[in-house]
């Protein structure tokens, strides 16, 4: 990012708001900040833009103090700034006509005002596609939809209609008619069919049923926390209908409750006919003008993207796994009466899609079923590739939770590629992998281990840091139990254009780089210990910590990472005879482990110096441009 | 289609490039092609750059019951009483141009 963005670039307009936002955060804390030393904090070229906001602001809260702020002491205490500081005194401070609405209405001037003020009449079409609209019955960011008869029959259809300036082009317009038809091509109870697909004119437009019935959020605004029988059965619906999406190549990308709808009779006291059938709606017609899988969805629909998997709000490629994730995030919503990711602002809402992980439903709401708790997790997984399976495996987990039966959730996809478990004396290691916004480095988690003897945890015991570009570093708690003789397994991908170094920390704490990888798109599998098979990426013997870090202009040094690993005298040593067996981490104490220790339970203490000594570590690969890493320790 | 009335160039920049960023099919107009914006979906007023009187008939049109829908505005100089009024007849009201003003804090 510039040290000094235009003033035309989104950049310079975040930051003014930010510097905006703290600014009144000062008035309202009744501490204002100085307005002289907010403006000089900013760039030359962005501080007339942000003058005027400031000015307002301090303008409002001034008068509402009863001091009001006037030009002659703006211009004694903003002069100095130069001749468009005066400008905009000028134009904030000077006078300007109050209406009292409680007065009596001034006679009306004839002016533009008037016309675009008055209430717009209804201009309905008369027909489309030979369908003959009755009236409007819903407006969204794509369209609208009309209550319309059919002339070939006695039934009353549903027709969305393309917004005029979205089939203007014609991209968008091909795009939209051939997902429809591709939305025509599923044939499912729980998916909302679409009868009929065409152009009026210049206007594509489709027809569905009329539903009846209302939607999910309307359900959920009503009632936050509706009966876990009614989550079971939407949830299991809806799941029934992606799959079925899935199979045939569709995905939906724009899950939500409102693209959710319950078919039945609201007002009945019955549940059975409350909400007699789940349907998802608008298959493969959330996509936009400009073809993005990120946040640009169209025109009004776009709000707080509280559903949209991390994957997809990164602008990155996107499969079924992403809706996935947006039925884990209704789901959370519907046990929890909360949403799962929230925020102030959309850009908070991101922010915690990419980097927060929700309280586990059930330590909200202790009433839920824990493997229903477990699925809904397991669904918001931030990686993909750890969600379940499919959609269709999501349905039979449900179902099965729905009868009371054990629930075997879909395995994720990378446990199909899981080496075995090798007993096999394992010295302290760290992995960091790093890289662009592409690479994905493998967690070594339980879910490939797989079960070694009886009595080990399940829970994890790698502590783990992801950080992506553009967010603060979040350290996640997942940690890995590993015992004695278990064998590390790692694999990443290096993307294309990223330079990437594999480096390791050895006995003596000297860092070396271990190789670079060219800049494709290629995954890289690292064992430890080698084996002599596909483990020439296994460090020497000896090695404690082993990483990969990345930057898009070149490959990292060994110079580079050495400075950082190096630059805080305090690492404590570190014996390749040390090993941390089993962990619990419930059980962290100030306890160091040697081979004495084999077979005991150890930890060590949350502020531990390892761990700070890591989050340094973190810290100081900040200046690496492209940092999508996660890094943890295997002891 | 949303239509963001300003004559203030900061504003009407400002809330092109929030557009630009979420995706929004909006328009930057001044009063004098204002009737291209009758037709929008949302209507946002920038109140502190617009004539005097556009106060005056907002609250009048209120008053009246004959007001468009669709509608936000913005502006430092509110009293409270006048957000009040404001809201109540289902217009979003704000101190500054921000995201929020043109879109809802939630999707639906």
């Amino acid at each position: 990012m510039s040290d000094t963005p235009d003033p035309g670039t989104m950049s310079a307009g975040e930051l003014i708001d930010r510097l905006c936002d703290d600014f009144e955060k000062g008035w309202l804390n009744h501490n204002p900040l100085s307005l002289t030393d907010v403006l000089q904090t900013a760039p030359e070229s962005v501080r007339p833009d942000l003058f005027r906001e400031l000015l307002s602001v301090e303008r409002e809260y001034r008068e509402k103090d009863g001091r009001p702020l006037t030009a002659p002491e703006a211009r004694m205490r903003f002069g100095a700034f130069g001749p468009w500081a005066d400008a905009i005194i000028q134009a904030i401070l000077a006078p300007t006509e109050h209406w009292d609405y409680n007065s009596a209405p001034k006679p009306e001037t004839p002016s533009p005002l008037s016309q675009i003020l008055d209430p717009q009449p209804e201009k309905l079409p008369i027909t489309i596609g030979g369908f003959h609209i009755q009236r409007r019955i819903g407006r969204g960011g794509m369209g609208a939809v009309y209550l319309a008869d059919d002339p070939l029959g006695s039934r009353q259809v549903a027709i969305k209609v393309m917004h005029p300036q979205h089939a203007a082009d014609p991209t968008s317009r091909a795009r939209f008619l051939r997902e429809a038809r591709s939305a025509m091509a599923i044939e499912h109870d729980h998916v909302v069919p679409v009868y009929q697909v065409g152009v009026d004119g210049d206007t594509p437009f489709l027809v569905m049923p009329v539903l009846k019935g209302e939607s999910l959020e309307d359900r959920l605004t009503r009632e936050p926390l509706p009966s876990i029988t009614l989550v079971l059965k939407v949830g299991r619906e809806m799941a029934e209908g992606l799959g079925a999406a899935h199979d045939k190549g569709l995905v939906h990308r724009d899950v939500k409750p409102g693209n959710t709808w319950l078919e039945g009779d609201p007002t009945s006291t019955d549940p059975t006919v409350q909400v007699r059938r789940t349907k998802v709606l608008d298959f493969g017609l959330a996509r936009t003008a400009d073809a993005s899988d990120g946040i640009s969805l169209s025109g009004l629909v776009v709000g707080t993207p509280a559903y949209m998997a991390p994957e997809q709000a990164a602008g990155r490629t996107v499969d079924g796994q992403a809706d996935l994730f947006s039925l884990g995030a209704i789901l959370y919503r519907m046990t929890t009466g909360k949403p799962a990711f929230d925020g102030p602002s959309l850009t908070a809402v991101l922010t915690a899609i990419a980097t927060h992980t929700p309280a586990s439903p059930i330590e909200l709401n202790p009433a839920i079923p824990p493997a229903l708790s477990e699925l809904v997790v397991q669904l918001l997984s931030k990686a993909p590739e750890d969600r379940p399976e499919s959609a269709n495996a999501v349905a039979v987990a449900l179902e099965a939770i729905e009868q009371g039966q054990p629930v075997l959730i879909g395995k994720p996809r990378g446990k199909q590629t899981a080496s075995r478990l090798r007993r096999i004396a394992v010295p302290a290691i760290l992995l960091c992998v790093f890289g662009g916004a592409a690479v994905a480095g493998r967690l070594l988690s339980n879910r490939w281990l797989g079960p070694a003897t009886a009595g080990v945890t399940d829970k994890a015991n790698l502590v783990v840091l992801v950080r992506r570009p553009g967010f603060d570093p979040k350290p996640l708690s997942e940690v890995v139990p590993l015992q004695n003789g278990d064998s590390l397994q790692a694999r990443f991908r290096v993307a294309a254009g990223v330079h990437a170094s594999l480096g390791y920390v050895n006995g003596s704490g000297r860092l070396e780089m271990l190789r670079s990888f060219e800049p494709r798109d290629t995954t890289y599998e690292a064992i430890w210990p080698g084996s002599g098979e596909g483990s020439e990426l296994g460090p020497p013997p000896g090695t404690e910590f082993l990483f990969v870090c990345g930057r898009t202009d070149r490959a990292p040094t060994a110079a580079e990472l050495q400075e950082a690993w190096t630059a805080d005298a305090g690492w404590p040593a570190l014996e390749p005879a040390e090993r941390l067996l089993r962990i619990r981490p419930d059980e962290i104490t100030s306890e160091g482990a040697g081979s004495r220790d084999l077979g005991k339970v150890v930890s060590f203490p949350e502020s531990d110096q390892v761990k700070h000594r890591l989050e340094q570590f973190r810290d100081r690969l900040r200046g690496f441009p492209v940092l999508d890493g996660i890094v943890f320790r295997h002891k | 289609m949303i239509a963001y009335l300003s004559h203030d160039q900061v504003n009407s920049s400002l809330a092109r490039r929030i557009g630009h960023r979420l995706g929004l099919d909006l328009i930057a107009f001044t009063l004098k092609d204002a009737d291209q914006a009758v037709a929008a979906d949302l209507l946002v007023l920038d109140l502190d750059s617009l004539p005097s009187d556009t106060r005056s008939k907002l609250f009048l049109r209120i008053g009246r019951g004959e007001l468009r829908s669709g509608l936000a505005v913005h502006s430092y100089q509110m009293s409270a009483s006048e957000t009040r009024t404001l809201q109540a007849a289902g217009i979003r009201v704000a101190r500054r141009l921000t995201a929020p003003v043109l879109v809802p804090a939630r999707s639906r």
